[in-house]
């Protein structure tokens, strides 16, 4: 009897109707685990490369982990995944809530979701009842309006849903999947996919507790974290994410004006703790969590803003506040509002506002291209007309829906320069010439410029509980934010594989444990008796399945890169003259794909680096279509 | 004994456990924000970032009569 994970996947094919169910075996959980490493095992081994990201032929894989649905704190998370629309590459999002968990009560750690329906439908999983039911009646609606019909007409009014909106059926390229309305799987256009299934929601109801090896063993840790989260989570707990405002603003680092200053006039009033003091009406939380870090904000003035949609975190307020120039932060929540309800990935839309505001206010667009609009920084009306056109794929929202790097190339005139982008995804609001080690992390990760699996070298500039976590890998002591040497880069190996593996146990990042607490709470799960090291390795196995997913794709060492604005030095303020050092990234690159295993040159996974981590199945991918790393850098 | 100076100290985030609101503490004339650190018993790598009187500080920077000093956890993600 399997115990953490249910042992089971979903595979539904929408062109055909077939509903099958898999059981792997528990080598097969062992290894890979699920979230990133299994879509990493199913993209690789089922898609044939080159599909059309929004064909039939691409798959969505929606992934919990082992630990998902596992009664202790940050077991709410599961992964979604699929060849990304916006990059052409590995597409994967992580996200919070109460889907997954719901997802393994039913009975299952995953859906394969193939082919695409005739028209809208929706799927229905209740325990081992699964059904494809009408959705015709659904297109159209926001995701708020959605979850409340589907929750109606199953007369489940507990059903939980992972849905999108309008702006995933109009095939937005950065269209998100939303758990509920207040939970997104924002990046790498996983919404765009599931739009192009003609599927508008899976919504799930499963009624049996996941079994446990060791229940006390899971309660016992769920109790510490009771104990110590006001210690240890404090600020998370009273002002959410966006509590980084003021001090990224002092340091510099705050992404102003689509990346080209630091420091924002408004930072203290669309700070976290500016939202606690004015629209905050609420805390909310992921299953198991008692830290409640996610907000709920409900205003009426200037803007209508409904608390159904949560309320903005620290990458929503610096992509639709900061970096657009806007100082108001009941646009700021109106603004997450409009992306929860319509499913779009706030960062990616931030930054196509931002871009397309730089190019207006450069002459590259002008009033005719925005339909009379004055698109400047800091215009918070034109920032929210722009979210609802691209939404809606209207006017200038229709280029704009593409993405930036589609958009600056249709733009032409230079706006490549404006169009802050890795691989074609949009850059998230965290500033790589302050933090050196983050910049490296955009550059290699598969999904093109990504936040979470990546390192915030500033925690690691100082004693304190994450170099504690860094000692416990053997990290002698603290670096500095602007160290991109080969020290640098192992710590930056080494967080990652275990972020990668958080992604695929289904753990949120944010949790108090130390490392062995994690490997007790996989064994109390499980009944295994793994180690930190072994749970490394399937992080580092993940990584790799999607390298090789990459390479096999057409991606070469040229893709890692940075935009370059990076290069160039802020004018002013506290980062006045730093800047992103190319030849350093460069020796920080090598130095990467050479402490990865991987051919210096080229960044592609050796034969010896996958049969070590047990996957040369994988090896035989490459050989297969002749992928031999001839592009070097 | 020389005349004390007064310094107010807000926290902010993690460090709040501390205290919660404003406070305002004596210090000797020329002390440093080490020494208001030293003072508060605010173990080393807790503070990442400080601001005297809304300008990025370091620990070495003199008080005055009346300033302000804020304190903040390291910078992380989110």
């Amino acid at each position: 009897m399997p115990c953490g994970y249910a042992g089971r996947i979903l595979r539904v094919n929408l062109s055909t109707g077939t509903i099958t169910v898999e059981e792997p075996g528990e080598e097969f959980y062992r290894t890979y685990f699920g979230g990133s490493g299994l879509i990493g095992y199913y993209l690789l081994k089922e898609l044939r490369p080159g599909v059309e990201p929004l064909g039939p032929e691409n798959k969505l894989i929606f992934a919990c982990g082992v630990n998902t649905g596992v009664p202790t704190s940050g077991s709410g998370r599961n992964a979604i995944g699929a060849k990304s629309p916006l990059t052409g590459a590995f597409g994967e999002s992580d996200v919070g809530g109460f889907w997954g968990a719901e997802l393994k009560r039913a009975g299952y750690d995953a859906v394969i979701v193939e082919g695409q329906a005739a028209k809208p439908v929706y799927l229905r999983v209740r325990d081992k009842e699964v059904q494809v039911r009408e959705a015709s009646h659904l297109w159209g609606t926001t995701t708020g309006q959605c979850q409340e019909m589907i929750r109606g007409e199953l007369g489940e009014k507990a059903a939980r849903l992972a849905l999108i909106g309008p702006a995933g059926e109009k095939l937005v390229r950065y269209a998100c999947v939303l758990n509920g309305t207040r939970h997104a799987a924002g990046r790498t256009g996983l919404g765009a996919v599931m739009g192009s299934k003609n599927l508008k929601a899976v919504a799930v109801h499963g009624s049996r507790p996941v079994e446990l090896a060791d229940p006390q063993g899971v309660r016992a840790k769920a109790q510490w974290v009771a104990g110590v989260y006001m210690q240890s989570s404090r600020g998370l707990h009273d002002n959410g994410t966006a509590n980084m405002v003021p001090r990224l603003n002092l340091n510099g680092a705050l992404p102003t004006r689509n990346f080209q200053h630091g420091s924002f006039g408004g930072a203290e009033k669309i700070s976290g703790e500016a939202m606690t003091k004015t629209i905050l009406v609420g805390r909310t939380t992921c299953y198991g969590c008692p830290i409640r870090c996610k907000r709920v904000v409900e205003a009426s003035e200037p803007y209508p803003v409904d608390p159904l949609y949560g309320g903005p975190q620290y990458e929503t307020v610096a992509a639709l506040g900061s970096n657009c120039g806007v100082d108001d932060l009941v646009a700021v929540a109106k603004g997450n509002e409009l992306c929860n309800a319509y499913g779009l990935d706030t960062i990616s839309t931030g930054s196509c506002i931002a871009f397309a505001t730089e190019c207006f206010e450069n002459g590259l667009l002008t009033k005719q291209d925005t339909d009379g609009l004055e698109l400047t920084f800091g215009n918070a009306p034109a920032m929210l007309h722009m979210v609802e056109m691209i939404a809606q794929r209207r006017g200038l929202g229709r280029l704009l829906g593409e993405g930036v790097m589609r958009a600056a190339k249709q733009i032409g005139r230079g706006a490549e320069r404006y169009a802050m982008h890795i691989k074609g995804q949009e850059v998230p609001m965290h500033e790589p010439r302050l933090k050196q080690g983050m910049g490296l992390g955009y550059a290699v990760s598969p999904t093109g410029a990504e936040h979470v699996l990546n390192i915030h070298d500033t925690l690691y500039a100082q004693e304190g509980g994450p170099l504690d976590r860094a000692k416990a890998l053997g990290i002698p002591g603290p670096l500095a934010p602007s160290d991109l040497g080969p020290e640098k880069v192992r710590l930056f190996i080494y967080l990652t594989h275990w972020e990668s593996f958080l992604n695929c146990l289904g753990m949120c990042q944010m949790q108090p444990y130390d490392l062995q607490q994690v490997v007790e709470i996989v064994n109390a799960a499980t009944g295994w008796n793994t180690t930190v090291w072994e749970l490394l390795k399937v992080g580092e196995r993940a990584l790799n399945l999607s390298r090789v997913f990459n390479a096999r794709e057409g991606l070469t060492a040229t893709d890692d890169y940075l935009p370059a604005r990076f290069f160039a030095p802020f004018q002013s303020g506290p980062l006045a003259g730093v800047a992103v050092d190319q030849a350093r990234l460069e020796a920080a690159l090598r130095t990467y794909y050479a402490m990865m295993g991987w051919d210096q040159g080229s960044g592609l996974p050796t034969v010896g680096k996958l049969q070590e981590l047990g996957i040369a199945w994988a090896a035989d991918e490459l050989s297969q279509h002749s992928i031999s790393g001839s592009n070097e850098r | 004994m020389g005349r004390q100076m007064e310094t107010r100290v807000r926290l902010s985030g993690d460090l709040c456990k501390y205290f919660e609101e404003e406070r305002r503490f004596q210090l000797e004339p020329q002390a440093t924000i080490g020494d208001l650190l030293d003072r508060l018993g605010i173990a080393e790598g807790e503070v990442g970032v400080i601001a005297l009187n809304g300008v990025l500080a370091t620990r070495s920077a003199e008080l005055q009569e009346g300033d302000e000093v804020q304190l903040f956890p390291p910078i992380g993600g989110g």
